[in-house]
């Protein structure tokens, strides 16, 4: 198998992993040698068993011989046995640090990714499954460990009692082992085929699965539930047949390797019997038959796993190749220092989307303690402006903030940011609000800010996705998130949407008094306190107008007819509620 | 209709496969009689030999053939045990999908469709996995261990005593370790379904991660989680590492005891005495039966760790369904079961939708609605209103069927909306949910749903209407959602509401996240398209247009009569 040798290879990298856990590996070499070269230990003793049954039955040996000899055999299996209990337990355990070591690693090469690459289509759910792997490839690390005793050491006793007992024969019975291993290599082709496309299919069913539970209230509202289901009925019927055909090809294999092997017991039963009556190429007791059948039996066994071995280091290694990337990254999470309060200028930037211009020159200044009202029409990049703060895009022109660029001082915390997606995390509100950086003083003082202190307390549990809090309280939550930061310029991308507007002007009066030198970039298609704003700038098509809210009444017709529209509906609204 | 039982949907299964079952059956049988033969072979072998006779070749080329036999045998079991247990996931799959169109409205709150999906996906792989790994192997080895102690009881009376005593002994041992592990086991899964529902999270909030510098406080979470696991698994190593030694050394004990009073004469000559052919024999087989044991042991694991999911998946299919009403008339749904039958004649006059004097909760305590009424006549476009929480949206799911009022009637289109067979409803109404639900597939899913009964026409219809005509060129495409805006996928699900051009519209909430302007390109593509059509809309906020009718949705708190009809 010289092509094989070179496929299962060890990466140099992965070879870390494993010693990463040098004092378990060694506590399992030691003992898992001590436990392996003493299961020959079995045969042995039994065959001596059996001798001195006969030489007892024939009057040749006392009766005590045999205690003595039976005593000498259960200390020497429960010596073995002892040995692998403690090879059993520092080989799951070498398994379960690597997964841990592993999923670590993963999860901090997330923290390291740019949101832009995390957001990418398949980047979040790469390292979802990326997890899945990291416990199979450690799975298949034990397993080789494993066998590298359990197989490898094993075989190499066994064999090695086989010549000792009868050279000749021992190499006549170990031809057909071999052919057993050239079955596997021809098979393995057709398993891992097999197994694979029961793996796409399962993830296709995984997929129809999500779909139709997650989608469970659309397709009832639409009666289109029979529809799913014989949809979801479809994907099951082929994930059957796929699964079974792999199952089969990995299974069955197995008994027809042993098969295979067991040829050689002809020849032993043969010229064993030869051996013991005298007429062979040694002469044999009784005992030497029976330890040498035993022995060439188990080894039999041990290499129809030998597949096994293969299989297990194949899976790992597939897991190998789609987690490694992930591995090994040392760079330091950044600490972030809050910035001062400082003029924020934004000149000439512009953005474009597949040649598509987003914003055109767009210039503005905001000063500290200014909020700065930010509208716009339909698609006209408002959020997308708000954005260019997260460097997340691609834009040219500058911002500069404190006189800076702010490309050239990511290591201070200038910006909080609270987006449509209030993006809260299963755990407390306390939590979600404060990163652990707790401060009761400023997270009540928040909470009221955002009229949250009736309706959450620290100890609010927030349930996956935001479960447990409405519409309207997940987003005052992420607008507290952004006040309790010490950010000195908070972006806040409609804010109100969830809002009725008591709440909002409560909210922005809040913002006003408390925000002190904060900028607030307060992005809304609601303009209700524009006026209030001390600086409105209004997006169309990318191109920027600034200037006062009563200044753009004035000069910017699209503004004054956005706002009337809106006051005449809000003033039904306020008189309603 | 009857709740499905695990266990009558496996059997149904079996019996639909009786071909697959009986082969089964009979290959467990004979990989338990063939494993029986081939000591005995070898036993007669050795006592040939002691007397110095030369072995025959039948002897040698039959121990080989059973030793073949037993292994083709094996492998024809592990092929039907991996078909039987493919055929009854798959059954067990089919009911649990069937059994989600039966599942209360309710059930489906936001955050509970993860752990739904995983009883279709972790806890029916447990239950495949019990069944190859667990089950049959296990009826297997109790077969061999049984085959082999009635064997040794006709060899040697007194060994078989005492595997009669040592059986048991370690049987209750197996019986501790394995009640040890289950728990270690519990909480590994839980462990797990945390871990498995972090990543997603981080990935989608990942911006607020950066932007508040907390990435070392969500690696600190996640450390937390992982820990979980990382206990449970170590807690269950040990019991895993303890066993099979302790089986194996107790097996070589047994045989020390047999040998050593084999050698003996007098009483126990009579219990014990053999040949060394039956010593032989019976070393193999203690090693064999214990070797079953030590296997039994494992397969008691792995079905231990699947019961948990097994108990999820019973758990599931006994949840409460809802109860689809017989078709009744409007008049009957006043009393508090509506089960009355009897068919509402077509045409009927009156209200499209009507709520009259209906109250509803939805934990049977805090009331959402009371005493509420509302109509909406043919034509009219109607829109609720009030303040988050008053109930609007509950108005939304009473009218859709998806809750049933405590007391009171809803109707819709004359006729009781929770009793509508599933492929009418296309056909009487559409509605535009709160947000766009993406479905797995192509563009045409987006709208159709998968229906192949709405043709591409219609799809490209009702595209044009929402002003997405230059999409109707990718009906075939794969749908990647992040491809669209926020605004494009509000539109889609409105191409969704309308393709099959019913005359009721519902829309929940249509102004969230979209601006006033594309709300009014929207309504105005709506009027355009729906002229007769009744629409009936929650609003947060003011809608523009012109010609509707707003309806207050009052909460106990503003004391305003429920139902007022502001006009």
């Amino acid at each position: 198998m010289g092509d094989g040798e070179k496929r299962y290879r060890l990466d140099p990298r992965l070879l870390d992993f494993f010693l990463k856990e040098k004092k378990t590996l060694a506590v399992v070499t030691v003992t898992g040698l001590i436990y392996n070269t003493g299961m020959i230990a079995g045969p042995w003793f039994e065959g001596q068993l059996a001798q001195y049954l006969y030489d007892i039955l024939a009057g040749s040996r006392a009766a005590g011989a045999i205690a003595r000899l039976s005593l000498a055999y259960v200390l020497t299996i429960a010596l073995v046995q002892f040995n692998r209990f403690l090879k059993r337990l520092y080989v799951r355990k070498f398994a379960n640090n690597t997964t841990r070591r592993l999923k670590e690693e993963i999860y901090h090469h997330l923290m390291l990714e740019s949101t832009e690459e995390v957001r990418r289509e398949d980047t979040g759910a790469l390292m979802t499954k990326a997890v899945a792997d990291a416990e199979s490839l450690a799975e298949g690390m034990r397993k080789f460990t494993t066998e590298v005793f359990d197989t490898g050491v094993v075989m190499i006793a066994y064999t090695v009692m086989l010549l000792i007992l009868d050279w000749r024969l021992a190499l006549i019975s170990l031809v057909f082992p071999p052919f057993a291993y050239f079955a596997a290599g021809k098979l393995k082709g057709y398993v891992t085929g097999a197994a694979s496309a029961s793996r796409k299919s399962l993830s296709r069913l995984s997929d129809a699965t999500v779909d139709r539970v997650a989608g469970a209230i659309t397709y009832r509202i639409y009666g289109e539930e029979p529809v799913r289901e014989a949809l979801y009925e479809e994907a099951l019927a082929d994930y059957e047949r796929k699964s079974i055909a792999a199952g089969i090809w990995q299974n069955s294999t197995e008994p027809l390797y042993l098969t295979i092997s067991m040829v050689s017991v002809i020849p032993i039963f043969w010229f064993g019997a030869g051996n013991v009556t005298g007429s062979g190429w040694t002469s044999w007791s009784i005992a030497a038959f029976s330890t040498f059948l035993a022995c060439f039996l188990k080894l039999a066994t041990k290499s129809s796993h030998a597949a096994k071995l293969f299989n297990a280091v194949h899976k790992a290694e597939v897991s190998w190749e789609r987690i490694q990337s992930y591995l090994g990254d040392t760079r330091e999470i950044p600490r972030l220092v809050p910035a001062e309060p400082e003029e924020l200028v934004v000149s000439h930037v512009s953005l474009s989307f597949d040649g598509r211009d987003v914003l055109k020159d767009i210039s503005f200044t905001a000063a500290p303690g200014q909020i700065i009202g930010i509208t716009g029409t339909v698609a006209s990049g408002k959020s997308t402006l708000g954005r260019l703060f997260l460097d997340e895009d691609d834009w040219t022109g500058e911002i500069r903030y404190g006189g800076k660029d702010i490309r050239e001082q990511k290591e201070r915390q200038i910006f909080a940011y609270s987006g449509h997606d209030p993006e809260l995390f299963a755990g407390t509100a306390a939590e979600n609000v404060t990163f652990g950086a707790w401060d009761e003083k400023r997270f009540e003082k928040v909470l009221s800010d955002v009229r949250l202190n009736t309706e959450v307390t620290a100890a609010s549990c927030i349930g996956e996705k935001g479960a447990g809090v409405s519409g309207g309280q997940a987003e005052r939550l992420s607008l507290a998130r952004a006040l309790y930061s010490r950010a000195p310029v908070l972006i806040l991308d409609d804010p109100f949407s969830a809002v009725d507007a008591k709440t909002e002007s409560e909210i922005f009066a809040a913002l006003r008094r408390d925000a002190g030198n904060r900028i607030i970039l307060l992005i809304s298609h609601r303009l209700a306190m524009f006026p209030e704003a001390d600086e409105v700038l209004m997006l169309e098509a990318g191109r920027l107008r600034a200037g006062t809210h009563d200044e753009l009444m004035a000069v910017c017709p699209p503004y004054a007819k956005l706002f009337a529209l809106q006051r005449g509906e809000g003033g039904t609204e306020h008189e309603q509620a | 209709m009857n709740k499905p039982k695990i266990r009558t949907i496996l059997l149904g299964c079996l019996a639909a496969n009786p071909g697959l079952t009986v082969l089964l059956a009979v290959s467990i049988v004979s990989s338990i009689v063939l494993e029986l033969l081939p000591p005995l072979l070898l036993g007669h072998a050795i006592d040939i030999l002691t007397d110095n006779v030369m072995l025959i070749a039948g002897l040698c080329f039959g121990y080989f053939g059973l030793s073949a036999a037993a292994g083709v045998c094996r492998a024809a079991r592990e092929a039907l045990v991996t078909a039987v247990g493919g055929k009854m996931t798959h059954a067990l799959r089919s009911a649990m999908s069937r059994k989600l169109s039966r599942l209360p409205a309710g059930e489906f709150v936001t955050g509970t469709s993860g752990s739904i999906a995983a009883r279709f996906t972790s806890d029916a792989d447990a239950f495949e996995e019990m069944f190859s790994s667990g089950i049959v192997s296990l009826l297997t080895d109790l077969g061999t261990v049984v085959g082999m102690t009635v064997v040794i009881f006709t060899k040697s009376p007194g060994l078989g005593m005492i595997l009669i005593v040592v059986l048991p002994l370690l049987f209750l041992f197996t019986r501790r370790i394995q009640k040890a592990m289950l728990s270690a086991h519990e909480q590994n899964r839980r462990a797990i379904a945390k871990v498995t529902g972090f990543l997603p999270e981080t990935v989608s909030n990942i911006r607020t991660i950066h932007v508040f510098n907390s990435e070392r406080f969500a690696e600190k979470r996640y450390d937390k989680v992982i820990s979980e696991s990382y206990a449970a698994i170590e807690k269950t190593n040990f019991y895993d590492a303890i066993y099979s030694p302790v089986i194996l050394s107790t097996s070589a004990a047994v045989i020390g005891v047999m040998m050593t009073l084999a050698g003996r004469q007098g009483l126990f000559l009579e219990l014990f005495g053999i040949t060394v052919g039956t010593a032989v024999t019976v070393i193999s087989y203690v090693g064999k039966i214990f070797s079953p044991l030590e296997s039994i042991g494992m397969e008691i694991q792995t079905i231990q760790s699947a019961a948990a999911g097994i108990r999820r998946i019973r758990e599931y299919l006994a949840l409460p369904e809802r109860e689809v009403p017989a078709e009744s008339p409007a008049e009957a749904a006043y009393k508090e079961k509506p089960q009355m039958t009897g068919a509402v004649p077509a045409g009927q006059k009156g209200p499209v939708i009507s709520l009259r004097d209906v109250s509803f909760s939805y934990d049977g305590k805090t009331p959402v609605l009371s005493h509420f009424s509302m109509m909406v006549e043919k034509g009219e476009r109607v829109v609720l209103r009030g303040r988050t929480g008053a109930g609007k949206s509950t108005v939304f799911g009473l009218v859709l069927g998806l809750y049933t009022p405590t007391s009171g009637s809803v109707t819709l289109a004359g006729r009781n909306p929770a009793a509508l067979k599933p492929e009418e409803k296309r056909q009487l109404y559409g509605c535009v949910e709160q947000s766009f639900h993406p479905v797995m597939g192509t563009f045409r899913d987006q709208i159709t749903l998968g229906d192949n009964g709405i043709s591409d026409s219609q799809c490209s219809r009702a595209l044009a209407v929402v002003g997405l005509s230059p999409l109707a060129a990718h009906l075939d495409e794969p749908f990647a959602p992040e491809r669209l805006s926020h605004g494009q996928h509000q539109l889609l699900a409105i191409a969704r509401a309308i393709v099959t051009n019913p005359p009721i519209l519902l829309l929940d909430e249509i102004t969230s996240g979209l601006d006033s302007a594309t709300e009014k390109t929207v309504m105005e593509a709506l009027r355009r398209a729906a002229s007769g059509r009744t629409v009936l809309s929650v609003s947060h906020r003011a809608l523009a247009g012109s010609g509707e009718r707003v309806v207050f949705v009052g909460s106990a708190e503003t004391e305003m009569a429920p139902g007022t009809a502001v006009e």
